[in-house]
């Protein structure tokens, strides 16, 4: 077997990094490492002057360096300590040997160090890039061949796969397989980049790191509104943002200057913390635990630095203390979120479209605020003619009554201005009949005015009155007549003036006047008909009142023959001398304050503008609608200067327990790494720090991200611990291809994500078949020189999406928006405290990608916890691939993938003379071959020869069978694509 | 390395170790221990751990029933008796009987004595309330542990602490340890199932039984009362298990095909997983039946087969460990008694729980040991955390009831080596404070792997640049537990 990392330099001793450096962090630093506080014998081996100065190491004299001796001590003098499990082996005392024999020469840790530029070596006929030369190189080296390229089938599903996270569809294979002309990959390639379906797979991994989930987590776990960050993830990938400006938004894009809504939006990636609001929490407490996971994040997301150690003491292996974790910490400490339960700070964050519509209503807005002017030459003509319409005070008559009386008792005197005044005693319900004598030819409308006392307008001190019904006679009318219309100067809720009209005269349908009691009021009744007046002249109004105590006090009535359809009323007209005022004056004379005054009296009444007022109204509705569809986005936003916290050392991490003596500390990055450059004149800033992640000097950030990527493409990340580029952490396996990818990514490719995958996969040793050589199962089992393409087992997410996709079912059309709950099984339970059970969402959100499921931190979708997709409360750099019996369940049983199956049925039989050949290519890009079409067609005729079929098997939970599909093929296809959703090329990227 | 039976994971593992090497498998799982073992630092811990077993002594207890009672008991009303509440009823109670940290409780709030009588029972006398009948019987087979204490004050966190070693989301639970280290005894079930009684899951939900950092291989698998007993187990409706067979013939046929072309040992393990997929099919919906039982059986725990019940659970839990499951956790909702109102009080949800509690955890015991169990089957009840002394009286409220409290509570421990007939630890006079023999959650953690045969300190799984244990960087093993 290959000893693939431990390259013994020839002649040379041991390399320091790659040799010598693990074995004392692993054996040796817990009690002799960087942390102060648990340093044994006050001996050091993490540095070169530590271990010389303790006597440890005698540079040249193996035999004098007590190092050499204790490890291969036995007993009490035993390094390292028998309790602790550790003994070196034999080779590893050689090795170390070995390196002191030369000299002892020590080096930084490799990942500290800045990458150097190296030119890539001359690559062979096999090479089509850069990268394809360092790995060939390094295959001679060991005697081993790449693979050419795969089958173009292959090649397209594996792109579609790694760039959109989505099978080929059937048009876009054809096309390419029968593209014969130079650069179709490339091609490809760059239509498959430029598709917004790219954003929307390569959102998934950061959404990973970036812990996203939609609920709050702890024990409520309740939902919240983050999807806005997440569609900013997609636009930013889809945009190609370079990778310095994705962090200086992302950490710091509110310190930006003049932020973009966009801007703050990113945010929301540090505000996917998790808040508690379980009852009687300590606000404080949590609100500590968010910023140690924010700077947590931040180090492991983009520099592999594992910094969580250094929170309650020195870090064990790597040069970063306990003070420093606490410097950056402070950069984190100065954001208004505390733990609140409304996650408080969040803005307002529509989506592009809603933007737009929104600008569409401000333009509809501005134009309707115009016409509402009283500027305005039409306004002012249907002021006019409302006016000349109306019923002004001078065209009501005030009738005397010839008598008032009541059927049940009370008494009433009229007074010389034709007002009566209720007396005698209080009947439970009245019915009061007053008698006029008219020279009208004719009525249009009856106005009834009651007046108040000033704190009253019922009988005896009550304040308010009812008015059940009123209806009108004349001599030789027959019965009494109806009014069609009403208005009144004031109407108390739920007794509106209209049910004074309704022929309802029951207690709970009246106009009445709560708490409107301190004026006077009038309410205007008009007939559908002019009502003709007999020659007597004789008109009867009849009021019935069924409140006893709100009977009518004192009041009057009036008649008006006004030929007006509609005769109007309002407040401001019957209770403002300045209105009735700016009606008489000319109009040539009307001031604009007059002008003004009657166009709002007449937007709120004038049957002229009707029209106009609905479409405000409407307007004012859509406008509001929309308000409150915009979406919500938590974001970070500094403490005003005033309330910035002060930040101490946690003593062994525990926010109780801050270190008073040290006393208060400031925001800064660890001294082993390059320092960062600002404004020394004020305290350093979130900001700052996101460009001190992306500057030039940075040795981690861009090989950390390179590293990553690699990761998802070839499986193994260079450096196969993808989360840890510390002492502790895997040396890379090509350590110069990793360093050009990082210095090219940064330098030539300016950081563009796109361009970073785009060098990646048009590379040959992406482009190679999986086929695996028996020799190399055997020389390099694990693939680390890439000698073959990985097969890699799709996401969660890929497998949904594949499945649904090749059915024909998955929503692709839209990008974004709020989360939404596939299918789910039965028998879900409510968390504790709550009664909320998930629910499934309804139509074609049923059928959107993976990435748009609800994540709920404590009601993980099951389906995908099965395959790996973690909870997202920590950041997650990259994602388990395992193959477990649960899986193979969820593939066979999973109402999803059933769905699928019976959608793969259907679409497979339509027009087609082989469905079985067709399922198999719509799933696997390719057909199958004799004997695979042999098995399939085994289980298909199987279910055919079947006595009694059972056709739910091709209807639930997918739904009816179009009439046109023979339900027993339709049965035995969908067997026959549950099996082909399950083989193991479909679950694999080939 | 010891191995009596093996887990689905690492008859996987065998499979490709059979196939392959065992190099390529940790290749495969990149971001777990793939990195130790590849820079050779490490002895090959986890590839000891894949293979079976990583145990460090001879085990005592071969598989663990967890016993949670979610929202947490109050520990003055079942077994720990302090006469001095009563005498001090309704008095303001001292200063000392509060905790640095309190979720409800205002200051100056009143002493309640316990509404229910104790009695001393079973060889060490040791004192049990009225509301526990049946728990009386099986006194003499447990251990009570008086002097546990926690440092979390509410219950997701407290819940948390109890089963991952650490309060915030994110790290394997107590299960998925023994999953990882030690794998299943029946190769056709899960290592780690969870059981939910109470109709709602415990405040830390699923979390309380993920795997965190480890493969999801190791996450607890919830068993459900309403449809299939493990989602997947069930054939869609319209086919039958002879159909099924069918299916995964041809899957595995196929997928032959492709290892023999591509010569990828994972497509081999992957059919090997179609195999066990298929034996889980009979296996999980079998064990799960308990209308199997006899009906004197059924009596005894008081089951009632097709409803959703602890009794039912408890139940399972025993058939379940009989058929070789590593780790059942159970919990049972409704154990959080502040006396807001009657169906979270003192005089009404406390006696209906036990009532429901009571009869089946005994009879689990008896029946474990009956049929020889109990001696290797380490049976754990406990809450999160104790309750107050005071009475909460939360907004005025006239029920009864204990706010969450930390400082001390009580749990029993039996079989798998624990010290039957046993009262470990005291509290003082109020049962506010630890008095002798403190036992911490870490404690707790070190001595259930301990029984498990394992040393906690090294049991250690690496993630994001360190090695994690279930006891953090605490926890001592309690021996005085120990038989």
């Amino acid at each position: 077997m290959l000893v693939l990392l431990s390259t013994l330099c020839l002649g040379g001793g041991p390399s320091f990094n790659d040799d010598v450096l693990p074995i004392l962090s692993n054996n040796c630093f817990t009690c002799h490492g960087p942390d102060e506080a648990a340093r044994q014998a006050n001996l050091r081996l993490d540095t070169r002057a530590g271990a010389i100065t303790g006597g440890a190491i005698v540079p040249g004299e193996p035999d004098a360096s007590e190092l050499l001796r204790r490890v291969s001590a036995a007993g009490k003098q035993q390094m390292p300590p028998a309790h602790t499990g550790k003994q070196l082996s034999e080779h590893q005392i050689d090795i170390l040997h070995r390196w002191i024999e030369v000299g002892a020469p020590w080096e930084t840790h490799w990942s500290f160090t800045k990458p150097e530029s190296v030119a890539p070596p001359e690559g062979d006929a096999w090479c089509r890039t850069p990268v394809d030369a360092f790995i060939k190189r390094r295959l001679d080296a060991e005697g081993l061949t790449p693979n050419g390229d795969a089958h173009r089938r292959t090649l397209i599903r594996r792109l579609s796969l790694d760039l959109t996270g989505l099978p080929p569809t059937p048009d876009a294979m054809e096309a390419f397989v029968h593209d014969t002309q130079p650069g179709a990959y490339e091609r490809l390639v760059d239509t498959l980049l430029a598709s917004p379906h790219h954003g929307e797979h390569a959102a998934r991994s950061w959404l990973d790191l970036a812990r996203y989930a939609d609920s709050q987590g702890f024990e409520k776990d309740n939902l919240r509104t983050m999807w806005r960050y997440r569609d900013w993830v997609i636009d930013a990938l889809n945009a190609d943002m370079p990778f310095d400006q994705f962090t200086r938004e992302q950490l710091a894009g509110d310190l930006l200057e003049s932020p973009t809504l966009q801007q703050r939006i990113a945010t929301g990636f540090h505000r996917n913390t998790q808040t508690n609001t379980e009852g009687g929490t300590d606000d404080e407490e949590f609100r500590c635990a968010a910023v140690i996971d924010r700077v947590n994040t931040t180090m492991q997301g983009w520099m592999g630095i594992t910094a969580g150690c250094a929170q309650c003491h020195d870090h064990k292996y790597d040069p970063l203390r306990h003070q420093e974790y606490f410097e950056l910490f402070a950069l984190f400490n100065q954001t208004a979120d505390a733990d609140r339960g409304d996650d408080a700070p969040f803005i307002k964050a529509p989506t592009p479209d809603q933007v737009q519509q929104m600008a569409a209503i401000d333009l509809e807005r501005k134009a309707m605020d115009n016409r509402l002017q009283a500027s305005d030459p039409q306004m002012r003509a249907a002021i006019e003619d409302w006016l000349a319409s109306r019923c002004g005070p001078q065209d009501w008559i005030v009738h005397h009554p010839l008598a008032a009386g009541a059927a049940n008792g009370s008494l009433y005197t009229v007074e010389r201005d034709g007002t009566v005044q209720a007396g005698g005693p209080h009947p439970a319900t009245e019915r009061t009949m007053v008698e006029l004598r008219t020279d009208l030819p004719a009525v249009t409308a009856l106005r009834l005015e009651v007046f108040t006392d000033g704190k009253a307008l019922g009988r005896d001190g009550n304040t308010n009155i009812v008015l059940n019904d009123v209806k009108l006679k004349t001599s030789e009318a027959e019965g009494f007549v109806p009014f069609s219309n009403a208005q009144a100067t004031f109407s108390q809720k739920d007794f509106d003036v209209a049910e004074a009209i309704d022929g309802d005269d029951s207690a709970g349908s009246g106009w009445a006047l709560a708490p409107a009691f301190d004026r006077d009021h009038q309410a205007v009744f008009v007939l559908e008909d002019p009502l003709p007046v007999p020659d007597n002249g004789l008109v009867t109004v009849m009021l019935s009142q069924q409140w006893s105590h709100h009977g009518l006090n004192r009041f009057r009535v009036s008649l008006t023959d006004h030929p007006v359809a509609a005769l109007t009323v309002s407040d401001e007209l019957a209770h403002s001398n300045d209105l009735e005022q700016a009606a008489l004056v000319d109009p040539d004379s009307r001031s604009d304050a007059q002008w003004r005054e009657l166009a709002t009296a007449a937007l709120s009444t004038a049957p002229q503008l009707e029209d106009l007022r609905n479409e405000d109204a409407a307007l004012k509705q859509r406008q509001s609608q929309l308000d409150a569809a915009i979406p919500t986005a938590l974001v970070m936003e500094s403490l005003p200067h005033a309330q910035q916290r002060t930040t101490k050392l946690f003593l062994g991490g525990s926010f109780l327990s801050p270190d008073d003596e040290r006393g208060p500390l400031q925001g800064g990055t660890p001294a082993f790494l390059h320092p960062m450059q600002r404004d020394t004149s004020r305290a350093a800033t979130r900001l700052d720090l996101a460009n001190w992640l992306t500057a030039s000097d940075n040795p981690l950030t861009a090989r950390v991200q390179v590293n990553r990527i690699w990761e998802q493409l070839f499986g193994t990340g260079l450096v196969e611990t993808v989360d840890d580029f510390g002492v502790q952490g895997a040396r890379p396996s090509h350590p110069e291809l990793l360093d050009w990818l990082a210095l090219h990514w940064q330098n030539e490719l300016n950081w563009s994500p796109k361009a970073l995958l785009k060098l990646l996969v048009m590379s040959s040793v992406y482009r190679q078949s999986a086929h695996i050589e028996p020799v190399v199962l055997e020389q390099d089992p694990r693939n680390r020189l890439l000698s073959h393409a990985p097969r890699l087992r799709l996401s969660a997410e890929q497998l949904r999406d594949s499945a649904l996709s090749c059915a024909g079912l998955l929503a692709t059309h839209r990008i974004g928006g709020p989360s939404v709950m596939p299918r789910l099984p039965d028998g879900m339970l409510p968390q504790a405290f709550t009664d909320f059970v998930q629910s499934e969402s309804t139509g074609d959100d049923l059928q959107r990608r993976g990435l748009y499921t609800q994540w709920r931190r404590t009601g993980h979708y099951p389906t995908f916890a099965t395959f790996d997709a973690p909870s997202r409360e920590l950041c997650q750099i990259a994602r388990e691939r395992s193959n477990t019996p649960l899986q193979a369940l969820a593939m066979l049983n999973d109402g999803v993938f059933l769905e699928a199956a019976q959608g793969l049925a259907r679409r497979s039989m339509v027009d087609c003379a082989d469905p079985v050949g067709h399922a198999f290519e719509l799933a696997l890009a390719r057909r199958p071959t004799g004997e695979e079409r042999t098995h399939l067609r085994k289980i298909f005729h199987g279910v055919l020869a079947q006595d009694d079929i059972d056709h739910t098997l091709a209807t639930e939970p997918i739904g009816p069978l179009p009439e046109e599909l023979d339900p027993d093929t339709a049965v035995a296809m969908t067997v026959t694509c549950n099996v082909i959703l399950n083989l193991d090329e479909f679950i694999n990227r080939p | 390395m010891t191995q009596s039976a093996s887990s689905p994971v690492s008859s996987v593992d065998q499979a490709i170790v059979g196939a392959m090497t065992r190099r390529h498998f940790l290749g495969r799982t990149t971001c777990s221990f793939g990195a130790a073992a590849l820079a050779g630092l490490l002895n090959d811990q986890a590839a000891s751990a894949l293979a079976g077993s990583l145990t460090h002594h001879a085990p005592t207890a071969k598989r663990i029933i967890y016993l949670h009672m979610a929202g947490s008991p109050p520990h003055h009303d079942l077994f720990d008796y302090k006469p001095l509440l009563n005498q001090r009823h309704g008095e303001v109670a001292p200063q000392d009987c509060y905790a640095d940290r309190s979720a409800f409780v205002k200051p100056n709030a009143t002493v309640l004595g316990s509404p229910y009588a104790f009695e001393q029972v079973g060889g060490n006398g040791a004192w049990v309330s009225e509301l526990l009948p049946h728990f009386k019987s099986i006194v003499d087979d447990v251990c009570i542990v008086r002097s546990m204490h926690t440092d979390q004050f509410n219950h997701a966190p407290a819940q948390l602490l109890l089963h991952t070693g650490h309060m915030l989301q994110g790290r394997p639970s107590m299960g998925s340890w023994l999953s990882w280290g030690l794998g299943s005894e029946n190769e056709d079930l899960p290592a780690f199932l969870v059981l939910v009684s109470g109709g709602k899951k415990p405040s830390a939900g699923t979390a309380a039984w993920s795997s965190g950092f480890m493969p999801t291989v190791h996450g607890g698998v919830q068993c459900r009362s309403k449809g299939d007993p493990v989602l997947g187990v069930g054939d869609p409706a319209g086919m039958d298990r002879a159909l099924r067979r069918k299916t995964i013939d041809a899957i595995n046929a196929i997928n032959q095909l492709q290892a023999d072309e591509f010569g990828d040992p994972e497509t081999l393990s992957r059919i090997e997983q179609y195999e066990l997929a298929f034996r889980m099919q009979t296996s999980v919906p079998e064990v799960m039946d308990i209308s199997q039982e006899p009906a004197s059986v059924l009596e005894a725990y008081g089951a009632d087969p097709g409803t959703s019940s602890l009794a039912n659970n408890c139940l399972l839990a025993r058939r379940l460990s009989e058929a070789g499951v590593r780790f059942v956790q159970l919990f049972d909702w409704g154990w959080d008694v502040h006396g807001t109102n009657p169906s979270d009080d003192l005089m009404n949800q406390l006696p209906m729980k036990c009532q429901q509690m009571d009869r089946p955890v005994a009879a689990l015991i008896k029946d474990l040991k009956q049929r020889g169990l109990l001696e290797d089957t380490l049976v754990i009840w406990s809450g999160e955390f104790g309750r107050t002394v005071m009475n909460e009286k939360r907004n005025g409220s006239t029920h009864l009831g204990r706010d969450h409290y930390p400082s001390c509570f009580t749990i029993w421990m039996a079989g798998g080596g624990i010290k039957a007939g046993t009262v470990h630890g005291s509290t003082d006079d109020w049962g506010a404070h630890v008095h002798e023999h403190p036992v911490s959650v870490h404690d707790l953690q070190a001595t259930v792997l301990h029984t498990m045969g394992f040393d906690h300190e090294h049991l250690r799984y690496r993630s994001q640049g360190r090695d994690f244990r279930l006891t953090d960087v605490h926890g001592h093993v309690q021996h005085a537990l120990l038989a």
